[in-house]
């Protein structure tokens, strides 16, 4: 298995929309889960001698995220001192499964499906990582954020056609890769 | 146009208007031509309700991007600390 490195310039590019994901729905808050995320970046960026390339640079920026909610809950828990949160909190780092649930809040359908969103959610962002990141930057602006045909054209220097040409492939690559468990 | 001769034959022409379909920006005759196209293609009547599945998949998805405007703080953030590491480091 190939050693992973780490390449910090490339990494808001690349994960920033990944780790944002993650950071919002568990703060709800756009402003908060920004500052979590540009944290965790510097926090890599701080202790990436301690990066021992085992795990991917994305799988590394996660766990050091996961750190940074649970600090933050703890410290919204001991401003207000209610609310009080229970955090499961595994450190497998393959399933990443990590569950944050208010004590008095029953584990409901809606919960779950959330999760099974968010888990869909992170697979889409996690697929966009193995396109060229030119493309996925393209391809999120024109479907995620829902961006006309000619603002993207413009913020890209590109042509209609080449736009077309883009998508087209990203949403082939991204259909191969969710094929197996979602489509 | 000569062009408009073959183009319902051509695949690639009809995976590009069912790409536009999913954006909502095909027009009438590009609709029309992926459903004629369509009835005799299985790859491409595959490709379109393979393509109608993802952006259904994508929606239900509510992916949240960063803005723009919020990726350039947060690398302007991150900016300053590589050269500050930079600058101590030397
Ligand atoms: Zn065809």
């Amino acid at each position: 298995m190939p050693k992973h490195t780490l390449d910090p310039n490339k990494w808001v590019d690349k994960y920033a929309d990944y780790l944002f994901n993650y950071a919002i729905v568990r703060v709800n808050d756009r402003e908060i889960a920004n500052d979590l995320v540009s944290e965790t970046f510097l926090a890599g960026l701080n202790s990436k001698d301690n990066f021992l390339g085992k795990a991917s640079e994305r799988t590394w920026l996660i766990s050091i995220l996961k750190r940074k909610v649970i600090d933050y809950y703890r410290r919204i828990n001991s401003q207000k001192g209610k609310a009080e949160v229970r955090i499961n909190y595994s450190d497998d780092e393959n399933t990443g499964e990590w569950l944050e649930e208010q004590v008095a809040d029953d584990f409901d359908r809606s919960a779950e499906d959330e999760m099974e969103n968010e888990e869909l959610r992170l697979a889409i962002l996690e697929c966009l990582d193995e396109i060229n990141p030119k493309h996925a930057a393209i391809f999120k602006m024109k479907t995620i954020d829902g961006a006309d045909t000619e603002a993207v054209c413009n913020e890209f220097k590109i042509t209609p056609s080449n736009l077309w040409v883009i998508i087209h492939r990203a949403r082939t690559a991204l259909a191969a890769c969710l094929e197996k468990k979602w489509l | 146009m000569q062009k408009s001769k073959f183009f319902i034959f051509d695949c690639s022409n009809a995976a590009n208007c069912c790409d536009k379909k999913e954006y909502n920006e095909a027009n009438v005759r590009e609709k029309t031509s992926i459903i004629i196209h369509n009835l005799f293609c299985k790859k491409c009547r595959d490709y379109s309700a393979k393509n109608s599945k993802l952006t259904q998949l994508i929606k239900k998805a509510r992916i949240k991007g960063c803005t723009s405007e919020e990726k350039r703080n947060i690398k302007e953030r991150l900016k300053q600390e590589i050269s500050k590491q930079k600058s101590s480091s030397n």
